[in-house]
């Protein structure tokens, strides 16, 4: 039995106490490790992110247990197929980022939740804070291409509220109208709406910033949702200032119910990226393997803040 | 479908999934007493199992299932009558 201070946290203590009712096992190893490998730090990180989910419509234990399960029917598949479940763009749209039941039924409180239930998720969450965060400094402008549920700007923008910084201005493209009602949401919990501008748009199509004016960029579970990687990855560089830093996460092996283009190796990753303008900077590579040695899911994930030449 | 047949049908997809003797499964066997029943083998499990019973069980269900016994419960709830 896991046992936290419900006064601090009482979100976590609700959440991980039906968690346990349900099965000591599925999900629960993983926070168990997290909070004995992290302690605090991690258990206010998790209440951090139920404080962000959006509990309307589905419990956070829901969310949670159906994005895993949906992810593992389809790491399964994999297995049996060695291919994604999923080749069209169109296909995935129409299913997923353009469904209502899907993306605020589960997909987007669950795949936030997944950054403080699962190992993996929470590593490159780790390094996301620790490599590319400090990168971002004040009265800079970046963009975010696929924001998702947005956690990575509340990051971004917590982090110039914290130092005092007067204004940090970033922009957010998703293809998603759930996702822009979701992150803007969750944003608007703590920020001021002038901080942030979230539009919808295609980076598969064009991206409507000038050029060299951005000073820092995020692409994270991005390339593997799209066709044609070079040509975002390009369109990126375009609006990059020289030196900014881009922050990539990219799994490979890994067969999410959206994504579309499997690599054959992380070195493929990194060498589309650094072809299309950008030098790499510093990496971490994560897999299920690493923190569950006898699990047979294969995912592997590029974790990277790269520089633009 | 009795729960006879259920009990059967479960041994089997068992055996083949984890590559164990039918005989050696319970009611009370858990993860804890397969080799290899990790998440990802569960859900493989409940795939297979969905798909011999033509039934669908949700997150919650599948995370609740802790021995073969609550497996062989849910399937003889979700049949009935079929």
């Amino acid at each position: 039995m896991i046992n936290i201070d419900q006064k601090q946290f009482p979100r976590s203590s609700v959440f991980i106490g039906e968690l346990e009712s349900l099965n000591d096992r599925f999900i629960v190893a993983q926070i168990k490790t997290m909070l004995n490998n992290f302690g605090d730090e991690y258990v206010t990180f998790l209440e951090k992110v139920l404080f962000l989910a959006n509990t309307s419509k589905v419990s956070p234990v829901d969310s949670i247990l159906d994005y895993t399960t949906v992810f593992l029917r389809e790491q399964v598949r994999f297995q049996q197929t060695d291919s994604y479940s999923h080749e069209s763009f169109d296909e995935v749209y129409d299913e997923v980022y353009n469904n209502p039941d899907v993306m605020e039924g589960f997909y987007l409180d669950g795949l936030l939740l997944t950054q403080a239930c699962w190992e993996i998720h929470y590593h490159i969450h780790r390094f996301f804070c620790n490599h590319f965060l400090p990168r971002c400094k004040g009265k800079a402008q970046g963009l975010e291409i696929g924001f998702g549920h947005g956690l990575y700007l509340y990051e971004i923008l917590q982090q110039c509220q914290n130092k005092g910084w007067a204004r940090c201005v970033i922009y957010g493209l998703d293809i998603s109208e759930y996702s822009l009602k979701y992150a803007t949401r969750l944003l608007k919990q703590s920020f001021s709406e002038d901080l942030f501008i979230l539009k919808i748009g295609d980076i598969q199509n064009e991206l409507n910033f000038p050029e060299q004016s951005m000073e820092f960029g995020l692409m994270a579970e991005v390339i593997e949702h799209i066709h044609s990687p070079d040509q975002a990855l390009l369109r990126m560089r375009h609006c990059l200032k020289s030196d900014s830093p881009l922050y990539v996460v990219t799994p490979m092996n890994s067969n999410a119910v959206d994504h579309i283009t499997n690599f054959q190796s992380i070195d493929e990753i990194e060498k589309l990226i650094i072809s299309t303008g950008f030098v790499l900077e510093t990496k971490e590579v994560f897999s299920v393997k690493q923190f569950q040695p006898e699990s047979k899911d294969r995912t592997e994930t590029l974790c990277a803040v790269f520089r633009a030449l | 479908m009795n729960r006879n047949e259920i009990v059967f049908q479960l041994n089997t997809i068992f055996a083949d999934i984890f590559n164990i003797d039918k005989s050696t499964l319970t009611d009370k066997t858990s993860a804890k007493d397969v080799d290899g029943w990790d998440s990802v083998a569960h859900v493989m499990l409940i795939t297979s199992i969905e798909k011999k019973f033509a039934i669908r069980f949700t997150g919650r269900e599948i995370a609740g299932f802790k021995t073969v016994g609550d497996l062989i419960d849910a399937v003889e709830k979700k049949t009935i009558g079929k």
